[in-house]
């Protein structure tokens, strides 16, 4: 598989593109549809500049923040990466 | 300026390069040595044909040997399956080169058109693609389809059927172009050439057509599903 496929904002603009040939394409050749799309973002100047453009920032924790008593708000991702385990 | 034989020397490991990234397209249907071979003998004609005044070497010969490796390809490969992704594939490498003659524009853009730019580009290639797959390859050696399930035979005859219908409903002169080209097996600038216009206008026009197929084939779809609902 084309490693930028991992990526579920590109693969959901790659099945939307091919998504009028599933099922009347073999899966084969869907497949292999995908993998081209894949190369074209990946390749294609145009295609690659839309795409760095709009691919949403990746998040890497969410925004939810724990309120202690006291007013103090730490961010539950920090909380959870300081939490001694074990 | 370079003499011919430096011309050669310079281009080998861009029939190297070309080579490769065709034979990772065809997902490796074809063996690299065979590419490399079509691509080799094309380079002497690229070296003979190179005008520096034109263009740079690398730029002139990465996409001549592109050309001639693919429809190397098409007139060498006598695989159904093969030979339909070659077809696929030079219809998206045509798409693609009209994109890049397109001149950028500096104005901005908001992300809704930058969104429907880039739906418009894939569904595009997408389009091109698959009518590539159903194109009819006419060189009598090429082998019949291999049999397939009656479910995959009827999906395949109404998509065919679907194309058909979206490219009647394409402006005259985009509709002579798909028609020949890819339901009649005509060669691509033997069509423009016929049509009294240049290779770089026949990929605009193209580009347009396959814009408008790869539109019309997304709403298609819906109104097959839309029917279906109202089915009792």
């Amino acid at each position: 598989m084309h490693p930028l496929l991992a990526d579920p904002w590109i693969a959901a603009q790659v099945d939307a593109a091919v998504a009028p040939y599933v099922g009347r394409l073999p899966d084969d050749e869907v497949a292999w549809m995908r993998e081209q799309l894949a190369d074209t973002l990946a390749n294609d100047p145009r295609a690659a500049q839309l795409a760095r453009r709009l691919r949403p920032a990746q998040v890497e924790e969410s925004g939810e923040v724990r309120r202690a008593p006291g007013g103090v708000v730490t961010p539950i991702g920090a909380a959870r990466r300081g939490k001694k385990t074990g | 300026m370079l003499a011919e034989v430096d011309l050669v020397r310079q281009g080998l490991p861009l029939v190297q390069m070309v080579s490769r990234r065709i034979a990772r397209r065809l997902g490796g249907q074809v063996g690299l040595d065979d590419l490399t071979s079509i691509g080799n003998l094309a380079l002497v004609e690229v070296a003979r044909s190179y005008d520096p005044s034109r263009a740079a070497f690398t730029a002139y010969a990465a996409s001549k040997l592109k050309w001639a490796i693919l429809d190397g390809l098409r007139r060498e490969t006598h695989g159904r399956s093969t030979a339909a992704r070659v077809l696929a594939l030079m219809a998206s490498e045509r798409l693609s080169e009209a994109e890049e003659t397109r001149p950028e524009s500096d104005a901005p853009t908001t992300p809704e058109q930058d969104q429907e730019a880039l739906r418009g580009l894939l569904e595009g290639q997408a389009a091109a693609m698959a009518l590539g797959l159903l194109a009819t390859p006419h060189d009598p050696s090429v082998a019949p389809t291999p049999p397939t399930t009656p479910e995959e035979a009827l999906a395949s005859a109404q998509l065919r059927d679907a194309a058909r219908r979206a490219v009647a409903e394409l402006p005259a002169r985009e509709r002579a172009l798909v028609e020949r080209h890819y339901f009649g097996g005509e060669q691509f600038d033997a069509i423009a050439h016929d049509l009294g216009i240049s290779k770089s206008w026949a990929c605009r026009l193209h580009e347009k057509a396959l814009g408008a197929l790869g539109g019309a084939m997304r709403a298609r779809p819906r109104r097959a599903a839309a029917t279906c609902d109202r089915a009792p």
